[in-house]
């Protein structure tokens, strides 16, 4: 096999899933999932259990669907396992690999392992990644913070020189620096014609990626942006007395306007048009009317991809 | 597809992890030097010294399976809590590489404590015979006739179980194994179709001048085999890689 029939043989897609599904024995899983992935970024999101792990470790062969396919560049994963070729470098979110073993020794070992591989990417050295992911070279792997142990594993899932890489949860526990200093070492270390899959339960992840966006909600596409047109979106949130009866002020407001109480006395207003003024004074004046002392008003604008996927998730918490 | 290439990768791997932790060490270099001499120095056991072949074939046997059975569990069962063997799954490993490569890390680390122990044998005066160089057969069908059930500990239960199971069988094996104190005909009968006492009786051939007749490592070989068939098939069909 050439190193160009790596990637040309049957499909333009890296990966490819045809109503995809894995139900598990107790519940959850996904269910007919029909997508492809080609080079880029993905940002893979959804509430505890709504199926990113699942789908990830379909696609990197870790797992055997229930139903439906799934292949990259058109062939299944067990094919290129089988022929020893590595198509996907993968990060996954839990486990620490070879605890007693110094971060170093891990990559020196892979570096091993994948050098006489057939690939189709360059593959970084040890010594790029131990410096652009600031690895610590002397502490143990079993002593790694959280955030070392991610860096450590996206430098692990690199070093394959795999064509598609996926990423689980790779900034759970990052504070927002360390989560940003981490995506801008991905953007400089990830090949352009790379397929880089990154699931993630922190909807300001996406305004960093900027990439495509798909939601998973109870095992299905719930949003994607190839697909779906995003919308810009204005919020309104404040807090007030619990059960005000919001009918007057769906009257008073436009009819786009969505208006709804998320919790116990916290009121959250949607709006397709800017919030301005008047439309603050509206509301303050009509809680007056029922009564009501007004709190906590906080007004935004978020990017229409990261507004309808909070949407989405938010119903998803909300049942 | 087994690639030789990156199943010596693995092996070299697993071997120099395990190599560099200190209670391999004591499990088996020190605690199998220790037995050699208390066994060919001291009237302890048994109530009198034994003869260095004799004490060799022992010490070989206790090293071998606490490398093949032992650590094996023992790291494999951690392995599998720190979600290593998940890890290699996304590797370009095979699962029958990673698994070989494991029991071969086993075979060289029981190697290792051999040639230790040998050493000490020859300082303590031991004459080789010219079939040492097939200890190393020995060695090899030792750790597979355990490494089955080694496997299956470690992929069915929790790491902390495996820990004080795979060491209270390793201390039952030396009390009651027949290998380190004998017991009466009726008792070594049965024991003798066990792989302790078989891989003893097999080294035990190869190391002394004595010969115990075809008949008795043929035995031994045959005992090795089926137990580590019926180890692995076990382990093959009840192991869970999380």
């Amino acid at each position: 096999m050439t190193q160009a029939d790596l990637q040309t043989q049957a499909s333009p897609w890296a990966i490819t899933c045809e109503n995809l599904s894995l139900i598990y024995p107790g519940g959850g899983g996904i269910s007919e999932l029909n997508l492809d992935f080609g080079p880029g970024i993905t940002a893979i999101v959804g509430n505890n259990g709504a199926g990113k792990s699942t789908l990830l470790e379909l696609i990197a062969g870790l797992r055997a669907p229930t139903g439906g396919s799934i292949s990259l560049f058109g062939r299944s994963p067990n094919h290129w396992r089988s022929s020893g070729i590595n198509q996907v470098g993968v990060a996954l979110q839990d486990g620490r690999p070879y605890p007693s073993a110094k971060p170093i020794s891990l990559l020196k070992y892979l570096d091993d392992l994948y050098a006489h591989s057939q690939r189709s990417v360059s593959r970084p050295t040890v010594e790029f990644l131990v410096d652009a992911f600031s690895l610590t070279t002397k502490t143990l792997i079993k002593n790694l913070s959280g955030g070392e142990l991610q860096r450590l594993k996206c430098a692990a899932a690199l070093i394959a020189g795999a064509p598609i890489l996926i990423l689980d949860e790779p900034t759970a526990g990052l504070d927002p620096q360390g989560r940003r200093d981490l995506y801008n070492v991905l953007e400089l270390v990830v090949p352009e014609q790379s397929t880089l899959l990154v699931s993630t339960h922190i909807l300001e992840d996406l305004e960093i990626m900027n990439g495509r966006v798909i939601a998973l909600k109870s095992g299905r596409v719930a949003y994607d942006s190839n697909v779906s047109s995003g919308s810009s979106a204005f919020y309104m949130t404040f807090t007030s007395r619990a059960n005000i009866e919001l009918t007057g002020l769906r009257n008073a407001l436009a009819e786009d306007v969505v208006i709804s109480e998320k919790m116990n006395g916290h009121y959250s207003i949607t709006s397709n048009s800017p919030i301005d003024a008047a439309f603050i004074t509206t509301v303050m004046n009509f809680c007056a009317q029922m009564g009501a002392d007004v709190s906590q008003v906080n007004v935004r604008e978020r990017r229409g991809v990261l507004a309808d996927v909070e949407d989405l998730l938010l119903e998803g918490g909300a049942q | 597809m087994i690639s030789s290439r990156r199943l010596s990768i693995q092996t070299k791997w697993e071997f120099l992890l395990n190599a560099r932790n200190s209670e391999q060490a004591l499990l088996l270099v020190l605690i199998p030097i220790v037995i050699l001499i208390v066994l060919t120095k001291t009237t302890i056991i048994g109530g009198e010294k034994s003869g260095l072949p004799l004490a060799l074939a022992t010490v070989l046997t206790v090293s071998t399976l606490a490398a093949g059975f032992t650590s094996l569990a023992i790291a494999t069962a951690f392995e599998r809590r720190s979600e290593t063997l998940v890890f290699l799954g996304t590797t370009s490993l095979t699962r029958a590489e990673v698994v070989l490569a494991k029991s071969l890390g086993s075979f060289l680390l029981a190697v290792f404590a051999g040639l230790f122990t040998i050493i000490v044998a020859l300082v303590l005066g031991w004459t080789p015979t010219f079939l040492i160089f097939l200890i190393p057969f020995c060695l090899i069908l030792g750790v597979f006739s355990v490494g089955g059930f080694a496997y299956l500990l470690a992929g069915t239960l929790r790491a902390e179980a495996v820990l004080a199971i795979a060491n209270g069988i390793f201390v039952l094996v030396l009390m009651f194994g027949g290998i380190i104190f004998t017991f009466g005909d009726s008792i070594t009968n049965v024991l003798q179709y066990f792989p302790p006492l078989a891989l003893k009786d097999l080294i035990q051939y190869f190391v002394s001048q004595q010969n115990p007749g075809s008949t008795s490592v043929i035995r031994a070989i045959c005992v090795l085999v089926v137990w580590g068939v019926a180890g692995h098939l076990l382990a093959f069909r009840f192991f869970k890689w999380r």
